[in-house]
């Protein structure tokens, strides 16, 4: 069974779709995984930053994204999961010259639309929204799962609104990657999806789970060498969970998600910034490969 | 000949009187202060020994005026006041050497108040306030009253954290 590993911020322009490129990536190459990115946001980066412009638009055309498989299946239409995906996503190899396990189920501009109407089917079923919110919810999140047999680890790029196949997500998850850039606006955002992905009202009940028990972790990312930031990271840190590494603002990192044809290798991709991948990866694969308590939790219900 | 000696007036006479006097321990701080306050009215130039000066010109700027705190950059408790300024401080003083919210969410406020104890000059503590976004008045020089002041201010900034996060 595939490990679940989100990537969410309610917070826009945070890099929650390069983190999560950088960590498919790291994990299929250098972890020789089979990775699956799920692209739950309507921006569709992930999906531009891995197969380009013009294999996303393939993807539209022959009716095979993310919002195609969500309203295909969400009655039981016998389609096949695996038909929506696009395998060898990305344009770097394995090292060997060959593409990674890297595949990709394509983001939709229509996603919230297609949840709309899946909500608007359940209910005919039920007057009450919040049963039919959650009726939805569950069965995105079934739909999610349905690839956890196929993968070693699954990404999800969520969006930063809390759409219902965003709070499915988060709640098929086995851990969250909050990436955020070190300033006032994400330090309140970081809160807030952590309330919501352990489901407290407010920080101090937070702060009764141990940081090991969250089901999340945070990521600064785009951190320049500044007191100021080194500030507002342990500002965040002091009731957040940390990642033990950052990513530095840096050219060769922003540059690497420009799609290219061809393959390249990692190294040749990122640049100077593969080093802060790799130390990325280090701290990554612990988590993947060692969930912790998560099985607990998730055998006990919690 | 290079000269042995150095007249100083201004800012940096009267910083060079605070800094022997907040390095004597035996002295009280509030009373060191009073006693720096007086001289630097009535002393209007002083000349020092150079050699001193040159390796301890960095190290006058902060001055201890902290009750029962011992003031490491500057000296050695029983050194005498020539040594003292002979010690090196080092580095200028970073605002964001710690963050106050972030110590008074994860140990308190008595620990933020230990922490800030460790500075001595009240510019530092300005410096440390306006850099971390702490809403201190600007008037304030009275170290104790600014620690108290920084220490509202955090509080003040966690509080609004909560509530956005309730």
């Amino acid at each position: 069974m595939a490990f679940f590993l989100a990537v969410a911020n309610r917070k826009g322009g945070v890099g929650k779709s390069t983190v999560a490129v950088m960590i498919a990536q790291a994990a299929a190459i250098w972890g020789k995984k089979r990775v699956l990115m799920l692209d739950l946001d309507s921006q569709c980066n992930a999906s531009l930053i891995l197969v380009g412009g013009q294999g996303w638009n393939d993807a539209r055309k022959a009716d095979k994204t993310i919002a195609d498989y969500f309203y295909d299946l969400f009655d039981g239409i016998p389609a096949k999961p695996r038909d929506y995906l696009i395998a060898n996503a990305g344009d770097v190899h394995d090292g060997y010259g060959k593409p990674p396990r890297l595949a990709l189920l394509p983001g939709s501009l229509l996603l919230e639309d297609i949840q709309g109407e899946l909500f608007m089917r359940q209910a005919k079923e039920s007057n009450s929204p919040d049963v039919v919110a959650s009726r939805v919810r569950g069965r995105i999140e079934n739909l999610l799962r349905r690839y956890g047999a196929s993968f070693d680890l699954v990404v999800l790029d969520c969006a930063p609104g809390l759409s219902l196949a965003a709070l499915a997500a988060l709640k098929t998850a086995d851990k969250v990657i909050v990436p955020f850039k070190p300033d006032y606006v994400s330090q309140l955002a970081v809160d807030r999806i952590a309330l919501l992905i352990e489901d407290k009202g407010n920080l101090d009940a937070l702060s009764k789970i141990p940081d090991e028990q969250r089901r999340y972790t945070c990521l600064a990312n785009g951190v320049r060498n500044s007191g100021k930031d080194r500030l507002l990271i342990e500002e965040i840190g002091s009731f957040h969970p940390l990642l033990d590494v950052q990513l530095p603002q840096k050219d060769s990192i922003a540059n690497a998600f420009d799609w290219e044809p061809g393959l390249k290798s990692i190294e040749q991709k990122y640049g100077d910034g593969v080093a802060d991948l790799r130390r990325l990866y280090a701290a990554i694969r612990p988590i993947i490969e060692q969930p912790g308590v998560v099985p607990e939790r998730r055998a006990s219900g919690a | 000949m290079a000269r042995t000696t150095k007249q100083l007036s201004g800012g940096g006479k009267d910083k060079l009187i605070r800094a022997l006097i907040a390095a004597e321990p035996a002295i009280d701080p509030e009373a060191g202060a009073r006693l720096g306050e007086c001289m630097c009215d009535v002393i209007k130039d002083v000349r020092v020994v150079r050699d001193v000066w040159e390796r301890t010109r960095s190290a006058l700027a902060p001055a201890r005026n902290e009750p029962s705190r011992p003031v490491p950059d500057v000296v050695a408790p029983t050194a005498p006041p020539a040594a003292v300024v002979a010690q090196p401080t080092g580095t200028a003083f970073d605002p964001f050497t710690f963050s106050a919210v972030a110590i008074l969410t994860k140990k308190g406020a008595a620990e933020l108040a230990t922490k800030l104890a460790s500075i001595a000059s009240a510019e530092h503590l300005q410096a440390l306030a306006k850099a971390q976004h702490l809403g201190v008045a600007t008037g304030i020089s009275d170290v104790v009253a600014l620690r108290t002041a920084i220490i509202a201010a955090a509080e003040a900034r966690l509080a609004e954290r909560r509530a956005a996060a309730s």
